[in-house]
């Protein structure tokens, strides 16, 4: 299986089943991966921020900087390849409590909202997720197979399955309060 | 035929929420019904059959617990699974309804997928096959 | 339970409901007087238990209008309609109340009354708000203000 790489503020959709999408370092930003298995069709998009309102002509120049305009051209681009709604699996990772370069906390919680938002008005439900916490992942997608894959750090690889859900627990981030 | 699912819960917004997750979980062809409270759920079910019943607690005229009490003493609704969606997330309010005869427990606030989870774990093989269609 | 205790409980409610439901959320306490002359929506509930109480929720009307769209999958520019935003906004109220006493320690069993709209005009709680919070939605941001009045409030 061969690589296909994912950087911060990208996008990658495939429809080759030897290839692999993989991102790495997630700390605050967030892994959205969508895989339709009929079609034979993966994408991953990985964003840094929420709300492209900030920035208008950032997000001109790089959509998939943020989850209001990446994350529908990921979806869009994946249709593009004969992927179909109804039939994706979306999985989803990253988000982080990690400061970043503004000494912000709370940005990976900002992050997994907007996506969370965004997601139940396009009338789309997350199949497994993981989020939060306070350190990176590094995630992979087998377009063939459409498993998924995370690394921590110090920790051996383990498969995010459809059937992960979401599981009950408490939110993963402290509250502001 | 189309899974039937009946909706009770006095907020008309909550129960538009969990339609929206119900046929966002594969079953956009359900047949959804609704009630506000218990009474009205009662007399829809003497109606009709459904596949699955999701009822708030906190509810006037009649509330989820006692509308779980009568389906159980039912011989034939007591075959309708039930699930609570409700406010009420305490341990001892959660264990009373399972063990008045309700078969899955949801607490609001939910994400989306939270309920769709239960409703697999509930419904096993019904939920599924009829989402094949 | 001392009134801190019960202000954090209720902090951690609304946050609970609204990052959950609502997919916003909560920046931290608002400096008083943060949200004057901005139209508002009210929604108020009464619980029975131990404590008794009454919870009433105020929430400035733009940013009410972004959280039921939200909850309501609404699109982009979709106008929803007062019932709409009224039957939202109560129901925010039934959740958060709900979800603070989910934390209170007792075999008891609370009874929530049916929350009802607060007319617009009508005079809010004299006193200040048990918790008043700023939430956004990423693209503007406004007050949450929330009362919490129970029979014999503990110090």
């Amino acid at each position: 299986m061969t690589n296909l790489v994912v950087g911060i503020a990208d996008c990658q959709v495939s429809n080759l089943a030897d290839q692999v999408l993989v991102t790495y370092a997630l700390g605050s930003c967030i892994a959205v991966a969508i895989h339709d298995p009929v079609a034979g069709v993966g994408g991953m998009l990985h964003y840094m921020l929420p709300e492209s309102a900030i920035s208008p002509t950032k997000a001109g120049e790089n959509p998939y900087m943020f989850a209001d305009t990446g994350i529908p051209l990921l979806f869009r681009r994946a249709y593009g390849c004969g992927a179909e709604k109804r039939r994706l699996v979306v999985r989803v990772a990253g988000g982080a409590q990690v400061m970043d370069s503004q000494g912000v906390f709370n940005i990976g919680k900002r992050n997994y909202l907007a996506l969370r938002k965004i997601l139940w008005k396009a009338g789309v439900l997350v199949q497994a997720e993981e989020v939060g916490g306070n350190h990176s992942r590094t995630v992979r997608l087998e377009v063939g197979s459409g498993r998924f894959w995370l690394r921590a750090p110090g920790s051996a690889d383990r498969e995010l399955a459809p059937s992960a859900g979401l599981g009950k627990g408490a939110h993963p981030w402290p509250s502001a309060s | 035929m189309a899974f039937r699912v009946l909706i009770v819960d006095d907020s008309p917004v909550m129960r538009a929420f969990i339609r929206r997750i119900i046929a966002l979980s594969g079953m956009e062809d359900a047949d959804f019904l609704e009630a506000s409270d218990g009474r009205e759920a009662l007399t829809l079910l003497r109606e009709q059959w459904v596949d699955v019943v999701l009822t708030d607690i906190n509810m006037p005229s009649m509330d989820g617990e006692e509308l779980v009490r009568c389906l159980c003493a039912d011989d034939v609704l007591k075959s309708v699974p039930v699930v609570i969606v409700s406010t009420d997330g305490t341990e001892t309010r959660m264990q009373q309804m399972l063990s008045l005869g309700a078969r899955g427990y949801v607490k609001k606030p939910f994400m989306p997928e939270t309920l769709r989870e239960e409703l697999e774990r509930v419904l096993g093989g019904a939920y599924a096959r009829s989402r094949m269609g | 339970m001392p009134d801190r205790e019960w202000d954090e409980m209720l902090a951690a409610a609304t946050s609970e409901v609204l990052e959950t439901m609502f997919f916003t959320g909560v920046d931290g306490p608002a400096r008083a007087g943060g949200s004057a002359g901005v139209p508002r929506l009210a929604a108020r509930l009464g619980f029975e238990g131990t404590p008794s109480g009454v919870l009433t929720l105020s929430v400035s009307e733009p940013v009410m209008r972004a959280l039921a769209a939200n909850f309501l999958a609404a699109e982009e520019g979709e106008t929803l309609s007062a019932g709409q935003l009224g039957s939202v906004v109560c129901e925010l109220a039934n959740m958060i109340c709900g979800s603070l006493l989910s934390r209170v320690k007792t075999e008891e069993h609370f009874r929530l009354s049916s929350p009802e709209l607060v007319p617009e005009g009508a005079p809010g709680p004299a006193e200040p708000p048990s918790q008043s919070l700023v939430v956004s939605d990423g693209v503007g941001e406004g007050v949450v203000d929330l009362w919490l009045a129970l029979e014999c409030r503990a110090n």
